[in-house]
């Protein structure tokens, strides 16, 4: 009895979760008169893939910014695990004099940062990353937070073996590609999954850097529509004004918005089963203590 | 502050000053005055119809390269064709290769704020009084003081506007060249025909809603199918309708001299009144407070009466399109009214190393029709073609969005129509612009810096109940006295006060 209240209230809560997206799917594939007239339906009264062939009759922009989004997720993903996996495990060694020295450091930026104007100076004048691919890539590298959910999880790792393997005659590098690493594939799993999103979902680095258009990444484009819509039509007295009854018959229609959406969502959602059997254990291990 | 290591600390005094928000910051301004420009020679002088900087300077200038951040809609892909075309002009008649950085309106404002903060060496950007605001930057220390420069750098500038220019006056100077397009508005009514034909509208009987009322009466009882009125959820009163008058404040224009708030105004209650005996009579849309837009409730063409900001010359097309396809007629409920030059602007960058050359490039953009046009439409042949009108047919998906950007770059009167645009659009527009009715308040801009947090208090209290209120929906007896309650909490009447003090010292001044 218990169980069929817990599981129902679980299902209740799945469907919450699950019935908008199916309006989205839908919606992306209603007439846009059906829209306009009843407003977005679950089952809409006249079905049409007009919004999707809206998106891809100028497939290039879109083509290229999947690449561009697919490049940074995988580069993104790779480099930020690597480094992450590198910085904890040196916070994690007991035998690392200045552990507690150097995880304060790390710790201490998460509390502050340097805000907005400091990185975009950094960013564009220094380091010279305007309309440069890197701009997107390198400042997500390192995200403190996982880096702690990381250190923690290796801290479970039994010190001894780190020590019979160097006894054993093994180098640094070797103890931690060999040893350390395999060792903590669900933890590297859980976060390469939630490291992926975070570079798939990029768009605001993308927006105050990236001024060739050829670089835009796709949420970047999914973006700017939504945002362009919301400007149009919170200024729609002065856009009317200058006469840009063009650029208001452009704007996209209902159904493209949702078209645009499910394409920015869906690769992901294919993606996430297959690290789901890691998510699940790789949260439970690092919560659990040793 | 002017030793030669002043720039890092100016670069500092930037960054503090945007992320305070300081006005205190005229020292920045201060300095760039300083610099004046270069003297060059007399000869520069150009002619009525002359192309900007005439032959003998071009020798002696250096070649630059400058950044123009502009804003613009959807994404041209194709805009290194278009820029590359487009520097072989500015090489051969201002010695200068232009970065044209085009910016998505929806992120214009974020990302200039940001470009501005950091000090990043740019030297036009686009500017308006609604967005990206022309003011606050100015107050900020953004923008360069041009004024000295136009004279010998925009002549063409200069003798199009004429004293239109002064609009664009702040703190003493001009920091901006503004755009030359429609700058009247021309507030009013938008009726189908087909249902004044039929029910003999007496245009010219209708000067505010109320004169309305037996039309919609009519229609309601005879069209079972038609919506009388149509509104959407950013409805709000035709003030003219109303003799009330906005140009950054609100005043009655039989007192000028007197800043009103709307929502207090005895007008508003009775507009609302008068929305509310709509609503529930069923004349309005009944979803008229949650219709996203306008444009959707008219989609259907089954909306009798309506109303615009903006009854434009050449206008019905638009409006015809709107209401499926049925003809409209225009019942304006005011005279033209000069809006002003500060809608759309181009302002000089204080970072700019080049200012007079900028300038130089806007007064090409004013007085050049083929590079207005190219920068407006694109290449011909590749991105739009010439019908035999000579107006302008666009190539779907070339890569360039157009005919959109007209009033971002320059003088639109000199560019191509548009097919479809009658053929004395911009005769109209000029006509109108020259003769429009000027508010008694012209030349006036509100600085609103020093109650900027009453603002943004205020604007969420207008978004909580003027949806509802404005289309009827909710019952102003009840609803309005807790709008009112709530704007005097959100600090009204200090917003009020700052205003009027700003009018009162600027009639003292007058």
């Amino acid at each position: 009895m218990a169980r069929a209240i817990i599981n129902g209230i679980f299902a209740l809560i799945s469907l919450c979760m699950f019935l908008p997206f199916v309006l989205v799917i839908t919606s992306s594939l209603s007439a846009e008169q059906s829209i306009i007239a009843n407003g977005y339906q679950y089952i809409p009264e006249q079905w049409s893939t007009e919004g999707y062939a809206t998106v891809f009759k100028s497939p290039a922009i879109l083509l290229r910014a999947y690449g561009v989004t697919a490049f940074i997720t995988v580069a993104g993903t790779a480099l930020s695990l690597l480094l992450t996996a590198m910085t904890a495990y040196v916070l994690s060694r007991k035998d690392y004099k200045f552990g507690r020295l150097a995880t304060f450091y790390v710790f201490f930026t998460m509390l502050f940062s340097g805000g907005l104007v400091p990185f975009y100076i950094l960013m564009t004048q220094y380091l010279h990353l305007k309309d440069n691919i890197l701009a997107i890539i390198l400042p997500s590298l390192l995200n403190v937070f996982y880096v702690m959910i990381m250190r923690s999880y290796m801290l479970k790792i039994p010190f001894e073996m780190i020590e019979s393997a160097k006894m054993d005659g093994a180098g640094e590098f070797r103890i931690f590609f060999r040893m350390v690493l395999p060792l903590s594939t669900p933890g590297l799993a859980t976060l390469g999954l939630m490291i992926s999103f975070n570079y798939w979902n990029e768009w605001f680095n993308a927006l105050l850097f990236l001024e060739n258009q050829s670089l835009a990444p796709l949420q970047l484009l999914l973006q700017r529509m939504i945002r362009n819509i919301e400007f149009l039509t919170s200024n729609s007295d002065f856009v009317s004004q200058f006469g840009m009854e063009v650029a208001i018959a452009d704007l996209p229609k209902y159904n493209v918005r949702m078209a645009m959406a499910i394409l920015a969502a869906g690769p992901m959602m294919f993606v996430f089963p297959f690290f789901q059997r890691y998510f699940v254990a790789g949260l439970t291990i690092g919560s659990l203590k040793g | 502050m002017h030793s030669v290591q002043s720039t890092k600390k100016v670069r500092l005094v930037t960054v503090i000053a945007a992320l305070l928000f300081a006005t205190a910051c005229s020292t920045q301004s201060g300095n760039s005055t300083e610099e004046t420009p270069k003297a060059t020679p007399q000869s520069t002088v150009t002619d009525a119809e002359g192309e900007g900087i005439s032959e003998p300077a071009e020798a002696e200038l250096e070649p630059v390269n400058l950044k123009w951040y502009f804003l613009s809609y959807g994404t041209p892909t194709d805009m290194d064709t278009i820029e590359a075309e487009f520097n072989k002009y500015t090489q051969e008649l201002i010695n200068a290769t232009v970065d044209l950085v085009p910016v998505e309106a929806g992120d214009y404002e974020d990302k200039m704020n940001t470009v501005i903060a950091s000090g990043e060496e740019f030297d036009i950007a686009w500017t308006s009084n609604w967005s990206f605001g022309y003011v606050g930057n100015v107050n900020k220390g953004a923008f360069y003081p041009i004024e000295d420069l136009l004279p010998e750098y925009a002549p063409n500038v200069t003798k199009l506007f004429g004293d239109k220019l002064e609009d664009a006056r702040i703190n003493g100077s001009i920091y901006a060249i503004p755009i030359y397009q429609t700058m009247t508005q021309i507030q009013g009514f938008v009726v189908q025909k087909r249902f004044a034909d039929k029910y003999n509208l007496d245009v010219s009987s209708i000067k505010t809603y109320t004169d309305l009322e037996p039309f919609l009466q009519q229609i309601k009882e005879n069209e079972p199918d038609i919506i009388p009125f149509g509104a959407a959820k950013d409805h709000s009163p035709i003030w003219s309708a109303y003799d009330i008058s906005w140009t950054g404040v609100t005043f009655r224009n039989s007192d000028p001299k007197t800043i009103i708030h709307t929502d207090f105004a005895p007008e508003y209650e009775k507009h609302l009144q008068t929305m509310h005996k709509w609503f529930k009579a069923g004349w309005i849309n009944k979803d008229a407070a949650t219709a996203p837009d306008l444009k959707s409730v008219l989609a259907k063409g089954n909306v009798a009466v309506t109303q615009d900001f903006n009854l434009k010359a050449g206008g019905e097309a638009g409006h015809k399109a709107e209401n499926g396809g049925h003809d409209v007629i225009y019942i304006p409920t005011q005279v033209p009214t000069f809006t002003g030059v500060t809608a759309t602007m181009n302002a000089i960058s204080h970072t700019s190393k080049h200012p007079e050359r900028a300038v130089a490039l806007l007064d090409l953009m004013a007085s050049n029709a083929d590079m207005f046009n190219l920068l407006k439409y694109g290449i011909e042949g590749k991105h739009y073609t010439l019908n035999a009108e000579g107006k302008v047919v666009p190539i779907a998906d070339s890569g360039y969005p157009m005919g959109v950007q007209g009033w971002v770059m320059g003088n639109e009167t000199i560019g191509y129509l548009m097919e479809g645009q009658p053929d004395d659009t911009w005769e109209v527009t000029i006509e109108r612009n020259e003769n429009a009715q000027r508010s008694p308040l012209y030349g006036f801009t509100f600085n609103g810096e020093n109650v900027k947090t009453e603002i943004a208090a205020m604007q969420s209290v207008s978004g909580e109940f003027g949806a509802g209120l404005q289309t009827g929906t909710l019952d102003p007896a009840v609803y309005l006295p807790k709008l009112q309650d709530a704007l005097k909490k959100a600090g009204v009447d200090a917003y009020l006060a700052e205003q009027q003090r700003q009018l009162d010292e600027w009639f003292a001044k007058k």
